[in-house]
């Protein structure tokens, strides 16, 4: 499947056929629904970018919902170059703040009874891949992405271990990094 | 190369990239506690006499003549002259590694040393000597830690550390149990009464897991109970062990029985033939911290929340125990948060936590009257002696005065440092 997605992208992406860039300076707004592919786990994601375009450079700032094992917030800013063939092959960077916004049953519970949940923190979000647009017209258009994306976030929680002589509540704190292939489908307007 | 040819062969070489970058790291940063070792040679060496030391981390305690022990969690035994309830004076420590539980049995000191049952003569308490060493007979206490290999443990140090590994978990916690628990029972609690072969033995509370009778001493451990002959009291040696459950956290006994408490539940052990404690009942209960006393007709449980036992109940059972292979609930009053008790004739006392140490009248068990409170100190243990009880609490070590029980009066207290 991944393979058979990647033949289409690159297909696409080496049409040679010219399409033509503004000159001008225009906004775009550019929602898109991600699948993400990481360790052992498959999820997905909901992203929605706006920002200006200048001739084939794309600069724009968005948030989503990432569910991937921890869910979160991405909040990133995203910079484009869109190539002059038809398919318009474009390549993207994106970099910004991982918003933690863990379900219940993400949450680290303590083997002890009194004990309560775990906090998460905050962390960074990147991302980049290649894409091309599958169907354009004007200004809009319907765009396939394959990417690579790193969440971060960071859980925190109280722990009761023995220190020799009697239970004693120490913390504990887990750094966690997820990284995933990204494959995406999104909707310019 | 055709231009074509080589972003097709650089999307092939990041698709590769991708695929194999997949994995997903965490770091870890937490704390233990790892234990250093010392030979059991060296340890004994190490238990003797020395000068009193402010209490700091008190533990369980036993009283016998005019003298209170009292442990020190992991360090030792403070030796307490308390002849004058008015002035009692920490006279001598007495350094006994990884100490725990205490008992005494005539003037001799029974403490654990990790896992060896340390015997210490106390004839002259500021010149004690150790007498004996039995070694092996505790080889739980610290889950398989000092499993030993001709070697105690002598300190537990703080290790801070981080450790980076691979996370290819879904991250669905909701079955998780990540977190070791053991039980903090090893604090605030005391052993228990008793004599025999005309040597007299100590007086302890609720929350032993020591408990003297006669001339056998029994230890219950986190699932077991273990029986020493103390015939001769300088040279105690282990018979053997009983599997009585989980969670078992104190031992009361009463003439012929031992009431054991466990997390959920008592169990009634017979001694009538000392060697081989034999079940003769169970209780029941909601999943709790639950010391137990009793005397001939009940037995007196408190069950408390807010602990590594868990739970959600703060109340004090009362039991028939007339037939001890069928113990039935007769009455529960609800309580704050009950910790350890205990019974002189028709006084009945609970450490209730916070709300202090209340005194009833149980002279009916089924219609317990509230006599007295001593309010304002958070209250963990008791030994009521002839009118003077010790009074083990969150900040100091009290002697109260109740011979009024409608009126307790605090007599003196020994602060423990922080």
């Amino acid at each position: 499947m991944r393979a058979l997605l990647l033949l289409c992208i690159f297909s696409m992406a080496t049409r040679k056929v010219l399409y033509a860039q503004k000159d001008t300076v225009a906004w775009f707004t550019q929602p898109g629904v991600t699948l993400l592919n990481g360790d052992k786990y498959t999820s997905a994601a909901i992203t929605a970018v706006t920002g200006v375009h200048y001739k084939q450079w794309y600069l724009g700032v968005g948030a989503g919902i990432d569910y991937y094992k921890v869910r979160s917030i991405p909040l990133l800013a995203e910079l484009r170059f869109e190539s002059k063939l038809k398919a318009a092959p474009f390549v993207y960077a994106r970099a910004g703040y991982n918003v933690a916004w863990a379900l219940e049953h993400q949450h680290t519970k303590p083997y002890v009874f009194w004990g309560t949940n775990s906090v998460f923190n905050n962390g960074k979000y990147a991302a980049a891949g290649l894409g091309c647009y599958v169907y354009r017209k004007d200004d809009t258009g319907v765009a396939l992405t394959l990417g690579y994306s790193a969440k971060g976030v960071t859980e925190l929680y109280d722990e009761t271990i023995w220190n020799g002589t009697r239970t004693v509540t120490e913390s504990r704190k887990l750094d966690y990094v997820f990284r995933r292939l990204d494959i995406g489908v999104s909707y310019r307007f | 190369m055709k231009p074509i040819t080589a972003i097709a062969c650089g999307l092939a070489l990041a698709a590769a990239a991708f695929f194999s970058c997949t994995k997903d790291t965490v770091t870890e940063t937490y704390t233990f506690y790892r234990p250093v070792f010392e030979t059991s040679d060296a340890a004994r060496n190490g238990i003797k006499s020395a000068a009193p030391q402010p209490v700091t981390n008190p533990g369980k305690l036993a009283i016998k003549g005019h003298y209170l022990y009292l442990t020190e969690l992991g360090k030792g035994v403070h030796i307490i002259d308390y002849s004058n309830p008015r002035t009692p004076k920490n006279i001598a420590f007495v350094a006994v590694p990884g100490n725990a539980d205490v008992a005494v049995r005539g003037n001799y000191l029974y403490a654990d040393c990790y896992t060896a049952l340390a015997v210490i003569d106390i004839t002259t308490p500021e010149s004690v000597k150790l007498q004996n060493f039995v070694n092996r007979v505790f080889p739980d206490r610290f889950s398989g830690l000092a499993s030993d290999t001709g070697k105690v443990i002598i300190k537990w140090e703080k290790v801070d550390t981080t450790i980076s590994r691979r996370f290819s978990e879904s991250f669905d916690k909701t079955q998780d149990g990540r977190v070791i628990v053991y039980n903090d029972m090893v604090a605030y609690s005391s052993n228990s009464a008793g004599s025999g072969g005309g040597v007299t033995n100590s007086k302890g509370g609720s929350m032993a897991r020591f408990a003297l009778v006669d001339d056998r001493m029994y230890a219950v451990g986190l699932s077991d109970l273990k029986v020493f002959n103390t015939v001769d009291p300088a040279a105690p040696f282990y018979v053997k062990t009983a599997q009585v459950g989980t969670g078992i956290e104190t031992i009361f006994p009463f003439k012929n029985n031992l009431f054991i408490g466990s997390q959920t539940g008592m169990f009634i052990y017979n001694i009538d033939s000392k060697d081989n404690p034999a079940l003769k009942g169970t209780f029941t209960h909601a999943r709790s911290c639950d010391p137990v006393v009793a005397d001939d007709t009940h037995a007196y449980v408190t069950l408390r929340s807010g602990t590594v036992c868990a739970g959600n109940t703060n109340q004090l059972d009362v039991l028939d125990v007339t037939s001890v292979t069928s113990p039935s609930l007769i009455k529960t009053y609800l309580m704050s948060n009950p910790h350890g008790l205990a019974k002189e004739g028709g006084l009945l006392f609970i450490c209730d936590g916070a709300a202090g140490l209340k005194i009833y009248d149980a002279a009916k068990p089924e219609d317990i009257k509230p006599l007295g409170t001593l309010k304002d100190i958070f209250a963990y243990d008791i030994i009521p002696l002839n009118g003077v009880a010790l009074l083990s609490a969150k900040d100091a070590f009290y002697f109260v005065d109740y011979t009024n029980a409608a009126n307790p009066v605090i007599l003196s207290q020994l602060s423990i440092t922080k």
